[in-house]
């Protein structure tokens, strides 16, 4: 386990990306949840981390299926490779365009104010 | 343990993939890549009056109001950062390089790109200018701020000199005028525009450029403001469209025409367009042809043979799941000898050289040629040199 930064390092939505023992990795502390990724996108190789973070944008349709309203949802979010714009389940990982593309996550353990990420060992992203 | 930013990290990767996979070993010609602003008042100093006095004056209001431009974020409201790399790139005091062109030049040696072909974003629509006069006075201003400023300042910088297409007799006085200067590789015209191709009046700039080696591109963009493009409600949409389209008419109007049968060795190149398309237009083509012949009089083969003599640039390469499908699509072409690597860099749908090289169908040989060799013949680069290799911190004269 590396110590890779401490909580109160991190801003809500704004990934901390570091370069550790060759390894890059981008902390995300999104609503009290913290998230590891790898700082490499699928697509292209480029550095997702160096990205943002953001509300999935989503359109509400009445029971006619007329649009509503188009809004930012609250609820799930993205990690967007500042590249190409690729977005990817902050969740699970999964791109939003092809599912087969998917980040590499970290497990991440929080001790007192200190985040501490397992570069050596790949999670199984949830969704 | 270092913190990463998109300031000081952003092309890092680009630079690992190079030395990981050779592409530092051998020539990288970008033949499409670009800055953003055109500096109006640096341009000054190569036009008459009243030129002169407007274009010096023009970034105290004129020059938002000067350049058509299409509509749409190509941030997706920041989701891509490229443009806030290259704006915010900083730039060395004692640095003599022009100010516009340094983070592009910048950028290069990360990318493995050892040449070059720059073109400026803000022209790419100018052809809906409506005022002739100032479209040639633009072109130019460009054309000796380009050739006098801008190329000298770097060996990897080489341009396709704009030409204002608006009038046929201005496009050859500019080609007399400026194409033989170090650094020209050929003279483009932007495809978004309403002057056939076809017309009498552009016969001596094709027979002047035909005679002097030099290719013509025709670099596509979007227009959503476009009439049938204005009922699409996204970005998105108009660009997928818009792109592929103005090629395609410029295009179609070379072949019927017969410009290839009357300059068969004038080298045209279609910018901008990916791949995808180009299967699409020779089978159409070939099928009105076939109906209706004698609208085409010029014609000795079928449009689609014209078209494999065409050059055609590489971005955005469309994303195929089946590689054996994308391969017919370059076959179809002759992708091997026809297609140049284009980066369109700093644009937000920028190609880095791997897209070409992790091409799995493609040979190491097909790979290098149309990464490169293609264009250093195409664009008569002679003895090419390494210049990536600088940003690796070694020296290369």
């Amino acid at each position: 386990m590396h110590k890779v930064c401490r909580l109160s390092d991190l801003t809500e939505k704004k990934p901390y990306t570091i370069r550790l023992e060759g390894k890059e990795v981008g902390v995300i502390r999104v609503k009290d949840k913290i998230y590891a990724y790898e700082n490499m996108c699928p697509h292209y190789g480029g550095p997702v981390c160096l990205g943002g973070v953001f509300g999935r944008v989503e359109l509400e349709l009445d029971e006619d299926k007329r649009v509503v309203r188009e809004y930012v949802s609250d609820d799930v979010f993205h990690l967007v490779c500042p590249w190409h714009g690729y977005e990817f389940d902050l969740e699970s990982g999964e791109c939003v365009f092809d599912s087969k593309l998917k980040l590499n996550r970290f497990p991440v353990t929080i001790k007192d104010d200190d985040v501490y990420v397992q570069l050596d060992q790949l999670e199984e992203a949830k969704r | 343990m270092t913190q990463l930013t998109i300031g000081q990290n952003f092309l890092d990767h680009a630079k690992e993939q190079g030395i990981k996979k050779g592409l530092y070993d051998f020539p990288i010609v970008d033949a499409d890549c670009h800055y953003i602003m055109t500096p109006l008042e640096e341009l000054a100093d190569f036009v008459e009056e009243p030129w002169k006095q407007r274009f010096k004056y023009a970034s105290m209001g004129a020059n938002l109001t000067t350049f058509p431009t299409d509509l749409g974020d190509r941030t997706i409201a920041g989701r891509t950062k490229v443009r806030e790399y290259y704006r915010t790139m900083p730039m060395p005091k004692e640095e003599t390089m022009p100010k516009t062109a340094y983070p592009l030049v910048k950028s290069l040696g990360p990318l493995a790109i050892d040449y070059a072909v720059v073109f400026p974003t803000d022209l790419l629509n100018f052809g809906l200018h409506p005022d002739s006069d100032m479209e040639v006075a633009i072109a130019f201003g460009y054309a000796g701020w380009m050739t006098e400023r801008v190329l000298p300042a770097d060996p990897s910088l080489k341009t396709m000199l704009y030409l204002p297409f608006s009038n046929p007799e201005a496009c050859v006085r500019l080609v007399k005028e400026y194409g033989d200067k170090p650094g020209v590789v050929g003279c483009l015209v932007t495809s978004v525009r309403y002057n056939p191709v076809h017309h009498n009046a552009y016969m001596p700039l094709y027979k002047l450029l035909e005679e002097k080696g030099l290719p013509l591109g025709f670099h596509t963009a979007a227009h959503w403001q476009e009439l049938p493009f204005r009922q699409l409600n996204t970005f998105l949409a108009s660009h997928a469209l818009g792109f592929p389209f103005y090629n395609m008419v410029q295009l179609t109007n070379l072949v019927i025409n017969g410009i290839p049968e009357r300059f068969p060795d004038l080298k045209i190149i279609m910018i901008e367009a990916g791949v995808a398309w180009i299967p699409f237009i020779m089978r159409r083509l070939d099928l009105d042809y076939s109906l209706r012949p004698s609208e085409a009089p010029l014609l000795k083969k079928k449009p689609s043979e014209y078209i494999k003599n065409f050059y055609f640039t590489t971005q955005p390469l469309e994303n195929y799941e089946n590689m054996e499908e994308m391969k017919m699509v370059f076959d179809i072409f002759d992708a091997e000898n026809q297609l140049l690597y284009a980066s369109d860099y700093p644009h937000q749908d920028f190609d880095t050289p791997s897209t070409i090289y992790d091409l799995p169908f493609l040979s190491e040989k097909a790979k290098r040629k149309i990464l490169g060799e293609n264009a250093l013949k195409l664009f008569n680069i002679k003895e090419p040199k390494l210049w990536a290799r600088r940003a690796l911190g070694e020296q290369v004269e």
